[in-house]
């Protein structure tokens, strides 16, 4: 047959790979990608490596710190409770957006009438700037005036604090995060679930799995690069989770909403610290790294794959 | 003999240097401003009024509201950017720019006959080791307003604007209790700058508690003293326990919008507030900053300063303009738009016509006897932000103890480099 015939490595030996000509070619292709990584993305990581060792006089002159940023911040005690705050945030909140994420997906895979509405719906959020987003909600949340707090109230309720009290702010936080992330995430996790091959669910279902069954032994294996995609993509966003957070609560009340990103910029804009705000994200990139490695690790590819 | 093509390019040569002079030209006469977000009427005509003083002179003005303002000057003058080439200086900030070397000294731009003609107090506001880094823009001070058409329909007696019949906290309290009225939206007490340390220490003075050490550089022992934190907890309680206040309410322009649209039924707030009301269909009364029973009376006071950037590539023009702006004649027509106190002491009495009145007296009486300044240190701007952040939350209903001695926490982090 026709696809036998050219197979993949008919098709690489029409698209002249292995010759000088083809390696130009795909080399160009790939340029504007790679120029953009190089610009967007490894010249801003080694800015805040090299200006992390270093630090500015009140005039101004740079002068050298080596890891003397490093050593201030982790003397600071309130520092290590913004890396606790962090932590916990993001032990909380990835998980929980994955999971919702892949739920969503799970309902919105089967072609229905006006499915394409629901798909539209969960993913509107998205839309919406994250500003807007943080605003939106200290108006619906609000004390004293937001509908919430009213609905609460006329349901014979105390009022609650949402953004400003400070056993619920964190959580206040992760609940529009995820509101406006998980239909996000949904789309990457969808588009792996279309493309799970149909015969394999129809093999499982003659061959009498259960629902579960086949999510847990069919489904989920072959979800895991996709999986993987959004664990490590959604933990790397929320690491710099940070405008709701510099709109509504600065970093409270009491430091319950003080997440490391916050810090980093209060250190450079607020304080003028740039040396110790760049040491600040240098410790966000490594965390970040640290656990994505984790990640990866624990969803590695075992071959069988979909997407 | 000339070609035409050597005429050609000569030609487009020419006109293309003509054209590059122009702008050059230009930017050697404009002068960037950056400025509060003040309403037109008390900006543009000072500022036209400066350009018709000084010919050729094109000012280029941005304005930004209260709330940014501090953020996008220090953007551009820690990028030791040469624009602007002049900015406004909350008085207390003098130090904080010009450790940074982001100000240019005064004295030689105005000489010491112009500083003279300034109260002592502003010029020891806007100077930094005895010297002159900022000129003094306005003076300001804090009553407490009243909406008297609330007061009548509650049946209160309007308080009087005698400072010797100044009230107490305890009794303006009671007093926003019987004012309040949620059906109405109506609230007993709204405060100005609800999170500034500007309006917000004076409760913490009053009890006699210390803003900072005599050096300027420490904030634990004072901001987290018993009586600064007794202070703040009943300033917070106002919002959370008592409900007289409006809690979320950090935006100036709504807390003045709130009295002026007749839902405070008192006000503390800064003295141009008249000046602000306009036309509006308010009938206020002013009563003096009231004090804690068995404190002392306290008063904020400072003023707004202009700087000038040292490097700023327009200094001729800059200079230029504050020497325009030291002129009494522009001092009194500034004051008269801004309807605020003066800053030159003679124009107390040339300008006597704008300054009668119970208002006005009270208003120099608290300038002269109870105004405290806010804490000199070059760390105001890092210690207004956290302290800003703290009360803020003390409002929302976090206990003041803890929060404000993380506050002093974090504001002594931050003054450690001042130190050196």
């Amino acid at each position: 047959m026709t696809v036998a015939a050219h197979g993949r490595g008919g098709w690489l030996r029409d698209s002249g790979i292995g010759t000088q000509a083809g390696t130009l070619m795909i080399a160009l292709f790939l340029a504007p990608a790679l120029l953009g990584l190089v610009a967007f993305r490894l010249v801003p990581i080694a800015i805040a490596l090299v200006g992390s060792l270093f630090g500015e006089t009140l005039a101004g002159d740079l002068v050298w710190r080596g890891l003397g940023n490093f050593e201030r911040l982790l003397g600071d005690p309130n520092v290590w409770h913004s890396v606790r705050v962090t932590l916990l945030f993001n032990l909380l909140i990835n998980p929980l957006q994955v999971l919702i994420a892949f739920g969503l997906a799970l309902l919105v895979l089967r072609p229905a009438p006006g499915i394409g509405l629901f798909r539209a719906a969960f993913f509107l959020p998205m839309t919406l700037s994250i500003g807007l987003t943080a605003m939106l909600w200290d108006i619906l949340l609000n004390q004293h005036v937001g509908p919430v707090n009213a609905l609460i109230a006329q349901l014979g309720f105390a009022r609650q604090g949402f953004f400003h009290d400070e056993n619920q702010a964190l959580a206040t936080m992760i609940v529009i995060a995820s509101w406006k992330g998980c239909g996000y995430w949904m789309i990457f996790l969808l588009a792996g679930l279309a493309a799970i091959p149909e015969e394999l669910h129809e093999a499982a279902r003659i061959d009498g799995a259960s629902a579960w069954q086949r999510l847990r032994y069919v489904t989920l294996p072959l979800m895991r690069r996709p999986l993987a995609f959004v664990l490590v993509a959604d933990t790397a966003a929320n690491f710099v989770f940070f405008a709701p957070v510099f709109i509504l609560t600065s970093g409270g009340p009491n430091g319950a909403t003080d997440l490391l990103m916050f810090r980093a910029y209060e250190t450079a804009f607020t304080f003028g610290d740039w040396g110790r705000s760049l040491a600040l994200s240098t410790i966000i990139l490594l965390i970040v790294a640290a656990i994505a490695a984790v990640e990866l690790r624990l969803l590695r590819d075992d071959g069988t794959q979909a997407g | 003999m000339l070609e035409r093509r050597t005429l050609l390019q000569g030609t487009t040569a020419a006109l293309g240097a003509a054209g590059l002079a122009q702008p050059a030209l230009a930017q050697g006469r404009e002068v960037q401003v950056v400025w509060m977000g003040w309403p037109d009427g008390q900006v543009l005509p000072i500022m036209q009024e400066i350009e018709r003083r000084n010919a050729g002179m094109r000012l280029r003005v941005e304005r930004f509201p209260f709330g940014e303002i501090f953020q996008a000057i220090d953007v551009r003058l820690q990028a030791r950017s040469p624009s602007p080439d002049i900015y406004i200086v909350d008085g207390p900030l003098t130090a904080y720019y010009a450790v940074r070397r982001h100000l240019a000294e005064i004295e030689p731009i105005i000489g010491r006959e112009g500083m003279q003609r300034y109260a002592p107090s502003v010029i020891e506001q806007g100077s930094v080791g005895g010297r002159l880094m900022s000129l003094p823009l306005y003076t300001s001070s804090s009553v407490l307003f009243c909406n008297a058409r609330l007061f009548r329909q509650a049946g209160i007696p309007i308080p009087s604007a005698d400072p010797a019949k100044r009230m107490t906290w305890e009794e303006t309290l009671e007093l926003a209790r019987r004012l309040t009225n949620p059906a109405a939206q109506t609230w007993g007490f709204v405060v100005d700058q609800a999170d500034r340390p500007y309006s917000i220490l004076p409760f913490a003075q009053s009890k006699g508690a210390s803003m900072l050490s005599a050096d300027g550089f420490t904030a634990t022992g004072h901001v987290d003293s018993a009586l600064f934190v007794e202070a703040m907890r009943w300033y917070g309680e106002l919002y959370t326990r008592h409900r007289v206040s409006p809690p979320g309410l950090f935006d100036t322009a709504l807390a003045r919008e709130m009295f002026f649209s007749g839902r405070a039924a008192m006000f503390l707030a800064i003295d141009g507030i008249p000046a602000l009301a306009g036309g509006r269909d308010l009938e206020w009364t002013a009563t003096a900053h009231p004090y804690f029973a068995g404190g002392r009376a306290v008063t904020p006071t400072g003023s707004w300063h202009i700087g000038v950037n040292p490097r700023g590539t327009n200094r001729a023009m800059a200079d230029a303009f504050i020497r325009s702006y030291a002129n009494p004649e522009v001092v009194a027509m500034q004051t008269r738009v801004r309807g605020a106190p003066p800053t030159m002491p003679a124009l107390w009495q040339t300008m006597a016509a704008d300054y009668q009145g119970d208002f006005w007296a009270l208003v120099k009486h608290e300038i002269e006897t109870t105004g405290v300044p806010r804490p000199a240190t070059p760390g105001f701007r890092e210690y207004e932000d956290i302290l800003r952040i703290a009360i803020r939350e003390i409002v929302g209903g976090a206990d003041a103890g803890p929060r404000l001695r993380r506050a002093a926490q974090d504001i002594d982090r931050e003054l450690q480099k001042y130190r050196t």
